[in-house]
């Protein structure tokens, strides 16, 4: 019956916003305002009913629906029956519709408005081709007669609370950046890509921003905390996948700003409005078309992968073709201004961008072209992204200096005296004070602090930017800590491990039991240099019911990082994660700041 | 190259110079498309095993039948023949097992069991019929750098000599052998002929 | 269950700590971007054994990549190699920083002869 009425929602959802989308054929839609409001918000509702009645099928263990008999069984606590309704693609795909139908519904409150009301348009068209593709490629609803008596296991590395919210973060991310884009193309075609559009755009452009950050900062804490690596990012191309739209989303939020402020690079502003939910649209290509499988991609199918490029192809072809006919012109920014140097950051957003795209990308292109089985690892990206991204920070330390509209040497060299001396301060202080990884070290965290102590010195610095930018230093912080200063030790098991200060020392092993899984863990009793009882780790080795083995880590955190014990078949490894809370608290810190954005006059 | 370099710039200058640059992110996101449908399109095939073309990596291995007996790559020469790596509680062999019945009719198998107990296996064979010609035990297992070995099943096309002329790394399937294990069989076979 | 399989138990600590560098340089061939350090794969553990034994037995670090790049192919090396097919992706970067280079050098010249 629920699935019944799930379906039901869905069908009438695309009906709506069929029917809106037809709107973009004729000029009068002015008269019909009211109408195609209300059909948004309908459909608002309809998907959001749709993706209960999913919910509700699973947490009811009604089997007789493929999409719950293949992820769900009646073993599974009720959490993980509720949030793995996303946990593979049709659900997925459903959460993205109601996404998208969600934020139609809140922009539908400026209908009035001419050029929102052609936004809205577009985005019936877009959420119209997402609801097709959920009917026609991957319903959630279909019926398997005779229904099973129980269903499948969802897959281990799934039933973790960050699963809970890492997938909705990111598609409130991904697809929020839809409405920016609809607002892009309306701004394009009534030709009014100005200051007040770009004040209208801002909270489209900041909500999905800080969300996506969060999304991606949860994905991480996850993977640190259930993959049992002690590695928090991986290059993996689901990871990228999620990476692509940020980097281009921030270098849209800095170049709506400079728009805002002062009324130049709307040309600019356009294109990465139109870029951003491009590179949403190729991460979700890249996912679910089986072109790159990883740890944790969606199961493959290419007929799926042929939609989405349909879809890709007139949305973003279209999008693209109406900038290249009506992109405006426009007042260019002077070099040595505060516009300038933002979009030179925008730049090198874009170009560390289109590297993660080819390093995802190149295995594939290098098959094609007779030099098969390459493959790019975490190296090859270290090398060429990350410095790229440090050119920006010393972009963004710099832009915080600079004047709007014009500035000279002679003005702006005195302004840089003190945050260069705290910069070399704290370059100093690491190169004196680190043991390992000096120099590569020194650097990261001398650049951490120029983005932040240029910010400090400022009279009239805002909190948001504040809060953004101290958080990217502290992600910055993080991953000198955690990626560069982390350490690790060995121990057959049974065997006392020592680490640093630390010791290990082994206790026994005792048998573990949950809801999906069996196994046993390793008791140790962690010591410090006096022979202290800091506390007991016990990391686990589980057998779950679907048949995996997942060796589960045990963490104790301290004050200055993480003590993390990982079982492996050879014995027992204790790591010493440094500074790795920086990561997590970064990322919040980032996302709030973004958050905070909406409040600026 | 036949013209100067500095010639080439100029051309190419001149070709960008008339390219409206506001039509540039349309013609990158064809491009992009076009690697997307590629990619749709373009089957993925494995890069050839850098062990084709080399002789069979020497091994000793005990055997399922008697483990006084030992089974190594010189046993099986002089001949082409098929090594098939398995195991009792690897699903893909299972399904591979028919196939491999009918083979041995037409060419020698030879098997080893990797990361498998000698009971496990025997159970195994005595369920699902036995189409080796011997088959050893790897239980630790010690093969599976020096054969190469991404996962189980994996089956090696072995000639006369013990040069490997084929490496499947995954479960072989009737399209697979009719279309290439058989026809490189012949060939073999009609060159020890000669 | 066996949980803990010796199938090869750590070494002395700088064996060990030579071993873990090389497990990091390693792919797990069956994984799609993990390294071996990182795998629980069964493969992982079996060079991650190969690794330790041959460590032992005097090998260099060399001897010992060169003998998995010999049965696995380039794949098993994290880092591509800088060869023939590698290039394009190692130059790609800086193709594209001179081509953002050109592009706002072009962009802000009028700017720039108005100042």
């Amino acid at each position: 019956m629920l699935g019944e009425l799930g379906l039901l929602c869905v069908i009438v959802a695309f009906a709506c916003t069929l029917a809106c989308a037809l709107f973009l054929t004729t000029s009068k839609r002015g008269d019909y305002a009211g109408l195609i409001a209300g059909c948004l918000r309908v459909a608002a509702a309809l998907t959001l009913g749709a993706l209960t009645a999913l919910m509700g099928a699973r947490v009811w263990d009604d089997f007789s629906v493929s999409a719950v008999a293949a992820h769900s069984n009646r073993a599974l606590p009720l959490l993980y029956k509720i949030a793995g309704s996303w946990g593979a693609h049709e659900g997925s795909m459903l959460l993205w519709c109601a996404v998208m139908a969600c934020f139609a519904a809140v922009l539908s409150r400026q209908a009035r408005n001419e050029l929102v009301l052609t936004a809205l348009c577009v985005q019936a068209a877009l959420l119209a081709g997402a609801l097709a593709f959920v009917l026609f490629a991957s319903n959630p609803f279909t019926r398997q007669i005779p229904p099973p008596l129980d269903g499948q296991a969802l897959t281990p590395l799934l039933q973790d609370v960050a699963l809970a919210a890492h997938p909705p973060m990111l598609y409130l991310g991904y697809v929020g950046f839809s409405v920016v884009f609809s607002l892009a193309c309306a701004g394009l075609w009534h030709k009014r890509l100005d200051s007040d559009w770009a004040r209208m755009a801002r909270p489209w452009i900041c909500v999905p921003w800080a969300a996506l950050t969060l999304g991606i900062g949860l994905g991480s804490w996850w993977a640190y905390r259930v993959l049992g690596w002690g590695g928090f990012w991986f290059w993996d191309p689901v990871e990228n996948a999620s990476l692509l739209p940020w980097l281009a989303g921030t270098a849209l939020l800095h170049v709506s700003r400079v728009l805002e402020k002062r009324g130049m690079l709307a040309a600019a502003t356009a294109l990465l409005a139109i870029l951003t939910f491009a590179m949403s649209l190729i991460g979700t290509f890249l996912v679910r078309s089986g072109l790159v499988t990883s740890v944790h991609s969606f199961a493959s199918d290419p007929a799926r992968g042929a939609y989405i490029l349909g879809y890709f192809a007139v949305s973003v072809g279209g999008a693209l073709t109406l900038f290249a006919w009506r992109a405006p012109g426009g007042p260019r920014p002077q070099p040595l201004s505060r516009e300038g140097v933002m979009l030179m950051g925008a730049v090198l957003l874009g170009i560390a961008c289109a590297t993660v795209l080819l390093g995802t990308l190149y295995p594939m292109l290098a098959e094609w072209l007779g030099e098969g089985g390459i493959a790019v690892g975490a190296l090859y990206f270290q090398m060429t992204v990350l410095p790229v991204l440090g050119l920006c920070v010393v972009l963004a330390g710099l832009a915080q200096r600079l004047r709007w509209e014009r500035d000279n040497f002679s003005r702006l060299a005195p302004a840089l005296v003190n945050p260069a001396l705290a910069t070399l301060a704290g370059g100093l202080i690491v190169l004196t004070l680190a043991t390992r990884e000096v120099a590569l070290a020194a650097v990261c965290i001398a650049l951490a602090v120029w983005m932040v102590a240029a910010l400090l010195f400022r009279p009239r610095a805002r909190l948001s930017v504040m809060l953004a930018h101290g958080g990217a230093a502290l992600v910055i912080l993080g991953m000198v800590g955690a990626g560069l200063w982390q350490s690790a030790a060995h121990g057959a098991p049974g065997q006392a491990l020592k680490l640093g200060p630390y010791t290990a020392i082994y206790e026994g092993m005792e048998p573990v039991l949950g809801p999906t899984y069996h196994g046993q863990g390793a008791r140790l009793r962690i010591e410090d240099a006096h022979g202290m009882v800091l506390g007991s780790l016990t990391p686990q080795l589980r057998m779950y019911d679907g048949g995996e083995h997942v060796a589960t880590p045990a963490i104790l955190p301290r004050l200055w990082g993480d003590i993390y014990a990982v079982a492996t078949p050879e014995g027992v490894e204790l790591r010493l994660e440094p500074l790795i809370y920086a990561l997590w608290l970064g990322c919040a810190l980032a996302a709030s700041g973004g958050l905070l954005a909406l409040r600026r006059r | 190259m036949n013209m100067a370099l500095p010639d080439v710039i100029q051309i190419i200058r001149e070709h960008v110079r008339t390219i409206p640059p506001r039509m540039i992110p349309l013609a990158i996101a064809i491009g992009l498309g076009l690697v997307m449908a590629l990619s749709l399109l373009l089957p993925h095939r494995a890069p050839p095993s850098p062990l084709v073309g080399r002789i069979l990596p020497s091994f000793m291995l005990p055997r399922v039948d008697d483990i006084h007996k030992s089974l190594m790559p010189r046993d099986f020469y002089g001949q082409p023949a098929l090594l098939n790596v398995f195991s009792s509680w690897c699903v893909p062999c299972r399904a591979e097992q028919p196939l491999l019945m009918q083979l041995s009719g037409k060419v020698r198998i030879y098997g080893i069991a990797w990361r498998d107990t000698a009971e496990n296996v025997s159970a195994y064979l005595s369920e699902t019929g036995n189409p080796y010609q011997a088959v050893a035990l790897d239980k630790i297992p010690v093969t599976t750098v020096t054969l190469g070995i991404f996962g189980v099943p994996t089956t090696y096309l072995v000639d006369e000599k013990g040069v490997i002329r084929a490496k499947w790394d995954t479960p072989l399937d009737q399209q697979m052998i009719d279309k290439e294990l058989l026809p490189k069989l012949e060939e073999i076979q009609a060159n020890a002929k000669k | 269950m066996a949980i803990f399989l010796i199938a090869a138990a750590p070494l002395p600590a700088k064996e060990e700590a030579r071993a873990q560098a090389l497990f990091h340089q390693l792919r797990c061939v069956v994984c799609k971007g993990e390294s071996v350090a990182e795998s629980s794969a069964e493969v992982a553990a079996d060079i991650r054994a190969m690794v330790r034994t041959r460590i032992e037995a005097g090998d260099s670090d060399e001897q010992i990549t060169q003998t998995l790049v010999s049965t696995y192919g380039t794949q098993v090396l994290m880092r591509p190699p800088l060869a023939r097919g590698t290039l394009p992706l190692w130059l790609a970067p800086l193709l594209l920083l001179a081509m953002g280079g050109g592009l706002l050098f072009a962009y802000f010249k009028p700017a720039r002869a108005s100042a």
